[in-house]
């Protein structure tokens, strides 16, 4: 009975021994499918609206994607047929729209021209991507901004790109680290707020594509644009209050000739305005400069996306204006991207927040070089920010640059958080500027309108990175003794990997004669 | 204590049975794809070319010059002041579009005077700006004022506010009886769509 007994309880202690073990290991088995359950991409609750292009745009032909200039080749917007996107499987349309390679100014304002193609769509929670591009070998793939770290899915036999997205922004898909063919991906919060009609107060415009010429907006009118509405026109104000341009639709200059020096029609102008907000909508090829306003004042521009391709295609041009905020835009131009002058009063109290810029030509973010062209008394340029931009590419001039070429005081400047995921300053002609970034009091035949010169007083530049392309040089130069760049504060500037902590190490030209504490940290 | 072995035994059985025949069973992956009840297509009319949208169509619209020739075509104009580069000459050059405009600074009264070169009859004055439609419709107030010698004028037509409109040739005609000088003068102290007063054409009109 004893030894009975004895194997009994062995018996009990192996069973209790093995259903421990196999408890620890279905209860690891758990937790572990646990977190990767919770790891899985959700679709719950996931919405997404997709909005056809007009049926009457034509399907682009190898012919339309040749390089010339607009005099040799059809310049309209076109659907694109060599990129197509799927988002969540659902056919997502596609437009192409014409852009700049060049990296130097044309005198005759012919350029040759590119087309690339871009896309956009509405969702909330989550969107899977997937583009397809048949005729391209495909060796790498980008997804900007790259503080996303997305790391697409590559299928180079079956040539597409897949990737996931749980944030409303703008995303670009570069493919073999050439700037050819970059798609553009608006992917848009929901508009929950959409009118479908037009009211007393609001003017809107479906889907389709129109033609309306100019579209002159009153006090307190709202026009909105709605998504899948392709309008050939521009839309504009003078001396008008409380005004709106919103939606998702497209504002397309492909109609007008290039504005050789003679009529530019630009797309979005509001001179002179009070309170004046633009939002969201996509504005491409303008015959000229693309986004501006002089001497208005309470100004929002937020969301709007903007690919320009023509000379003096500046992306937003704020002349003399007061208190506007700027925020989350997606500029691609081929001049100036983000632009402050002085063509009558003061500029002040301007901030650009959270954008996004693709510069093919000129400066990324300058101010100047005109800040006295009205010839007035006592002008400034104050308290302008630039803060939380990622520069994807900039290709021909300085990123970040004062230029005071008139008498004006340019004070309180603030250049803070920057990107610059590709520097290529210096392409083209634009290596007699090859600069990071360039503080200036020059006299120039081109841009120059008093006799006096002025004074740069207060830079704040901080948290500059350059991730990748060149270590470029930058400048610091006055005009004399008496007109000087001075209190200018640069830190954590990073470029190439490298912390910058000193004047050499980072390349600065400094003029020692013109410029007055200029310090680095 | 004969009993604690078995309890033990039974409660790891029953835990054995919820971790593996249970408990994976209540772990539901997410869905991987999105409902199609949630996803929303806008949808285009049919179009076969780009339209002229029907909230925006304008009518038609046919400019009638006042009888007779404009006198002032060609003539010299002076005015108390000009914006950059939109001199007064370029109101009589016979040219509306483009950059052919006049613009006087915001120095108001801004003075805009014609030299008909002699006295002369006239009974109509047009003042035009670019009938494109890129110019915005706006307001400009002024008055007319003539001279014989250019120096002392005398009112003729008191100030007074119009409306000048693309949609209907963004112009301006002051039809009158027949009046006779040598200085036809505009006198402008308003214009809401600029700094200072506008004109592309300055005319005057003789049966």
């Amino acid at each position: 009975m004893k030894g009975k007994k004895k194997a009994i309880i062995v018996v009990e202690w192996f069973a209790i021994l093995a259903l421990v073990i196999t408890a620890a290991a279905a209860g690891k088995h758990l937790r572990d499918r646990t977190e990767e359950v919770s790891k899985m991409i959700s679709y719950e609750g996931s919405k997404l609206v997709l909005y056809d292009g007009p049926k009457s745009l034509k399907d682009e032909t190898a012919d339309d994607l040749a390089s010339a200039s607009e005099k040799e080749r059809n310049f309209a917007l076109l659907h694109c047929t060599d990129t197509k996107v799927k988002v969540d499987g659902y056919d997502c349309y596609v437009y192409d729209t014409n852009v700049n390679h060049n990296r130097a100014w044309y005198p005759d304002y012919m350029p040759p021209q590119s087309r690339t193609p871009i896309t956009y769509f509405d969702f909330e929670s989550v969107a899977k991507i997937e583009v397809s591009v048949p005729n391209m070998d495909l060796k790498s793939v980008k997804v900007s901004p790259l503080s996303y770290s997305i790391k697409p899915e590559v299928d180079t036999a079956a040539k597409t790109i897949t990737f996931t997205i749980t944030k409303p922004d703008n995303y670009t898909v570069t493919f073999n680290d050439s700037p050819e063919r970059a798609l553009h991906i608006f992917a848009n919060p929901i508009d929950t707020d959409a009118p479908t009609k037009s009211s007393d107060t609001v003017k809107y415009i479906g889907p389709g594509e129109w033609n309306i010429e100019n579209i002159v907006l009153e006090n307190n009118q709202t026009l909105y644009l709605a998504g899948g509405a392709v309008v050939h026109g521009i839309i504009n104000s003078n001396y008008a209050k409380n005004i709106k341009v919103e939606g998702r639709g497209i504002l397309d200059g492909s109609g007008f000739e290039g504005w050789m020096g003679k009529t530019a029609y630009v797309p979005l102008k509001f001179d002179d305005c009070d309170g004046v907000t633009l939002k969201d909508i996509i504005v491409l090829n303008p015959n000229a400069w693309v986004c501006s306003a002089k001497s208005s004042t309470n100004g929002v521009i937020d969301g709007i996306r903007i690919i320009s391709s023509r000379p003096n295609g500046d992306g937003i041009t704020l002349q003399s204006c007061t208190n506007y905020q700027v925020s989350d835009c997606f500029v691609r131009s081929w001049d100036d991207s983000l632009v402050i002058k002085n063509y009558e009063g003061s500029s002040s109290d301007i901030s650009f927040k959270n954008m996004q810029l693709w510069t093919d030509f000129a400066q990324s973010m300058e101010i100047g070089y005109e800040t006295n062209k009205g010839q007035q008394k006592d002008v400034s340029i104050s308290n302008i920010s630039f803060e939380d931009i990622t520069v994807l590419n900039n290709f021909h001039k300085p990123v970040i640059s004062v230029h005071n070429a008139d008498d004006a005081t340019v004070k309180d400047i603030t250049f803070k958080n920057i990107t610059v995921e590709n520097a290529q300053m210096g392409s083209g002609d634009g290596d007699e500027m090859p600069y990071l970034i360039d503080l200036h009091i020059p006299k120039t035949s081109n841009w120059t309108s008093t006799k006096e010169r002025g004074q740069i007083d207060g830079v704040t530049i901080d948290n500059v990175k350059v991730l990748s392309g060149k270590f470029s040089p930058s400048r610091i130069e006055g005009f004399d003794e008496a007109h000087k760049i001075k209190n200018i504060t640069i830190s954590n500037l990073e470029i190439l990997g490298e912390k910058i902590t000193g004047l050499d190490q980072g390349k600065f030209e400094v003029d020692p004669d013109t410029t007055e504490n200029i310090a680095i940290k | 204590m004969k009993i604690v072995r078995p309890i033990i035994i039974v409660l790891l059985l029953a835990a054995n049975i919820y971790l593996i025949g249970y408990a994976p069973g209540k772990i539901k992956e997410p869905p991987k794809n999105i409902e199609a009840g949630n996803v929303t297509v806008i949808s285009t009319p049919d179009q076969a070319e780009s339209m002229e949208h029907p909230d925006f169509k304008k009518k038609e619209y046919k400019l009638v010059l006042p009888e007779g020739t404009n006198i002032a075509l060609k003539k010299k104009v002076t005015a108390s002041s000009f914006a950059d580069v939109y001199t007064p000459r370029k109101v009589t050059d016979g040219v509306a579009l483009g950059v052919s405009y006049w613009e006087g600074k915001s120095d108001y009264p801004n003075y805009l005077t014609v030299d008909l070169e002699s006295k002369q009859k006239f009974h109509a004055i047009r003042a035009a700006l670019s009938p494109m439609a890129i110019w915005g419709k706006r307001t400009q107030t002024f008055a007319v004022n003539l001279s014989d010698d250019g120096v002392n004028f005398t009112p003729f037509i008191e100030s007074r506010q119009y409306t000048f409109d693309p949609d209907t040739g963004n112009e301006v005609q002051l039809l009158f009886d027949d009046t006779e000088a040598r200085y036809v003068q505009l006198v402008f102290t308003e214009n809401s769509g600029a700094g200072g007063g506008q004109v592309a054409e300055f005319e005057v009109y003789q049966k």
